[in-house]
């Protein structure tokens, strides 16, 4: 990791000003342009799910169509989760008063429940970014990051538990919050902040969950009864494209090689400008052309998204560049990089920390 | 018992089970509440006006009537039905992205729309309002609103006895089409009209006044600011035969307050007064009886809590939670058009505009009119 030294709490509450001034600058220009965009994005989204359900069914008559089709579908998963459902659900347009595009209501096409998400996602990992012990998505509590977790031997094998990972991550994040409240397995914990009773949890998982697996494994596929197969076939691929494509960008953007880990002591009375320099540090950002930004749900932008989670993710790249500039200023690193360079360096973290460190060896 | 046979599609068990099924379905399928909801902004790709469930209106035109009041006249789509002089609807504009929605009567007769498809609002520009300056500045014919359908029941009672209206500034709106609609019946020879404004320049609809005086209207222009407030003297004035007539009141919750309490003293029976409050009831004036020394407010779903000492001015729960930072889905902020409502999970509210406590148990509330009265829990 990178050497330097963490600036006093004085230069950071002029980092602060600057930042907030950057939120503000935003903010004034956020209004018809974004809600337009939203809109048209979430119409071509549901031609894409559409179009990728019927054209998966006319694989029969050339399997090239069926390949077209489960790529649409997985397309229309990928924009749902990413940069509507995601983004919606971090109340990035609630200021649009629209009751079907708003963070209370909006859900996604995923087996994990909205609310639940929301609950540990907004709350726990936004404030306690990279905290260990604290924010449960440093690792998922399968993966051995850094140092600050002792070494198993399991952790051997922490590649392959990364790539099961991967494959099941909607699993992961509509099992995420019933796994903190020990919901079916384990000791449950002495406090817990659930802010609805353990039975809702429960109801609320196996709801959603039931709804997803019934719509794509059960209700189209009999609906298209003689190429079934071929079309639970297509939904799980489909499903797994998803699944693989916003875990590998969930992973660039807070688990590449730079990126810092916190103990809870130092966050203790954090100022604004300690908790901004955390989310910096906690982060990285991938670099790509636009496409690519609203396929990551501009999560490529994790550095932004994490210093301003409801501002309008399309703002994120024009903000990145000046959050840059700000960073060069106070000299704090600003971890970015093109994607395929940020994925190595995932992959050689999770292959480093699968073997003992030295001191521990 | 001779219509035992009963068509199974309009049966209502039936159909509301279906509709049932068909909400559930578009739920699972979809993750939507409807499968209109789905849709909408695959046929806004091509109609970015088009709104589910919402019905479009065409602005004809902006005409000014004075330095700050103004008519807008729309066009309806044919999904608006129609509606009775003296009821009011919700506009909605989408102003930079962001719908919001007020509350206006429609000062135009029902005899008007029929003959030409359109409806009037007449507005006052509001100084610090959202959306009211912007209809008058930015708004142009040819733009897209939204309606809902007309309701209230400020409308005519009965169609025999003498009448007197009175209005206090935009307070007219809600009288004037029931002057224009009504000015060829009897009882229009003795109506009478008591409009209160705030000074000459602001004598809205002078013209259309003129013209039903010729039909036999008496009226009278009172300037609040030479003559003062409603009071017993103006009333007096004018009108000898109060107890003998039916009461129309419009304006502003102070001015229909006082005037109500001016018409008791003058052994006007209740039942003869009909009134209009312009905006909820205020607040000031309501007497909350509270349970706890400290409200608490938890807004669950955000993990954030509130509270404050009992004493102070009651607020409602949407104001409460704007001023916290979240943002409810609101509209017209006076009860009419369901958009805040929130799930309770506990606690005891009192509703401005029903005035009356909820038990503490789960409910759907309206934020815009909900005043807590003890430890209330929200999923918001």
């Amino acid at each position: 990791m990178q050497n330097f030294s963490k600036p006093n709490k004085e230069t950071l509450d002029l980092f602060a000003e600057e930042l907030d001034q950057i939120r503000s600058d935003t903010m004034s220009k956020v209004g018809e342009k974004d809600a337009r965009y939203i809109r048209r994005l979430i119409g071509i989204q549901r031609c894409s799910e559409i179009f990728g359900r019927i054209i998966m069914v006319l694989g029969f008559i050339n399997p090239v169509l069926w390949i077209l089709g489960v790529l649409l579908l997985a397309l229309a998963k990928i924009l749902d989760n990413m940069e509507i459902g995601h983004n919606v659900m971090h109340g990035q347009y609630d200021w649009m008063n629209d009751p079907n595009i708003n963070s209370r209501n909006f859900e996604w096409d995923i087996a994990g429940d909205g609310s639940s998400w929301k609950r540990y996602h907004n709350h726990e990992h936004h404030t306690y970014t990279n905290v260990i012990g604290k924010d449960r998505d440093f690792g998922y509590g399968i993966l051995r990051l850094s140092d600050d977790l002792p070494w198993k031997p399991k952790n051997r094998f922490q590649f392959l538990h990364y790539l099961g990972l991967s494959t099941l991550f909607e699993w992961g994040v509509a099992y995420h919050e019933v796994a903190a409240e020990r919901i079916f397995v384990g000791k449950r914990r002495g406090s817990s902040s659930l802010p609805i009773t353990r039975k809702e949890l429960r109801n609320a998982f196996f709801s959603k969950a039931g709804r997803q697996i019934f719509k794509d494994y059960i209700f189209f596929p009999l609906l298209c009864w003689p190429v079934a197969l071929q079309v639970v076939i297509g939904n799980l691929i489909a499903n797994v494209i998803r699944n693989f494509w916003t875990s590998t960008i969930i992973f660039c953007g807070h688990f590449t090689e730079d990126v810092h880990t916190f103990q809870p002591s130092e966050i203790k009375n954090e100022t604004q400008g300690q908790w901004y320099y955390r989310q910096i540090l906690g982060s990285s950002n991938i670099t790509g052309k636009k496409w690519f930004h609203i396929l990551t749900g501009h999560l490529s932008c994790q550095i932004e998204h994490h210093l301003y989670p409801d501002v309008p993710a399309p703002h994120y790249r024009e903000m990145s560049i000046k959050v840059q500039n700000v960073c060069q200023k106070y000299d704090i690193p600003y971890n970015t990089g093109s994607f395929g360079k940020q994925y190595l360096t995932v992959v050689s973290r999770i292959l480093k920390y699968s073997n003992p460190s030295i001191t521990q060896a | 018992m001779n219509n035992q046979k009963s068509n199974i599609l309009s049966n209502p068990t039936v159909t509301r089970f279906s509709l049932n099924i068909i909400q559930k379905l578009a739920k699972t399928l979809t993750n939507t509440a409807g499968f209109g909801i789905y849709i909408e902004p695959i046929i806004q790709l091509a109609l970015p006006n088009w709104k589910i469930g919402k019905i479009s209106a065409k602005i004809i035109d902006i005409r000014n009537e004075s330095t700050n009041i103004y008519t807008l006249v729309l066009k309806p789509s044919s999904k608006w039905s129609t509606f009775n002089a003296g009821q009011f609807i919700q506009l909605s504009a989408e102003i930079n992205g962001s719908l919001i929605t007020r509350t206006f009567s429609i000062s135009s007769e029902p005899a008007y729309f029929k003959a030409s498809g359109n409806i009037e609002l007449t507005i006052r520009s509001q100084e610090k309002g959202l959306l009211t300056p912007w209809l008058r500045t930015s708004a142009r014919p040819g733009n897209t609103v939204y309606l809902s359908q007309a309701s209230g029941d400020f409308t005519l009672k009965n169609n025999q006895q003498k009448k007197l209206f009175i209005a206090a500034g935009s307070g007219i709106t809600a009288i004037r089409p029931i002057l224009k609609q009504y000015k060829n019946e009897t009882w229009f020879k003795e109506a009478q009209l008591l409009f209160y404004v705030n000074n000459r320049a602001e004598c809205l609809f002078l013209e259309d006044l003129n013209t039903l005086e010729s039909c036999g209207l008496t009226y009278k222009y009172i300037y609040s600011e030479e003559s003062g407030r409603i009071c017993q003297q103006h009333l007096n004035d004018f009108c000898d035969d109060l107890s003998d007539r039916e009461i129309y009141l419009c304006g502003p919750p102070k001015m229909i307050e006082k005037t109500n309490n001016l018409l008791k003293e003058n052994k006007v029976p209740e039942a003869n007064i009909y009134f209009e409050y312009f905006g909820p009831p205020p607040l000031k004036s309501i007497n909350v009886s509270i349970d706890d020394e400290f409200i608490q407010v938890d807004y669950l779903s955000s993990n954030k809590q509130v509270s404050f000492k009992a004493n102070s001015t009651p607020i409602t729960l949407l104001d409460m939670a704007e001023s916290e930072g979240l943002k409810p889905v609101s509209g017209c902020r006076t009860g009419v058009c369901h958009q805040c409502i929130c799930k309770k999970k506990q606690g005891r509210v009192f509703n401005i505009k029903t005035k009356e406590y909820s038990d503490s148990g789960s409910e759907e509330i309206q934020l815009c009119l909900s005043v807590p009265v003890g430890h209330v829990e929200l999923e918001l």
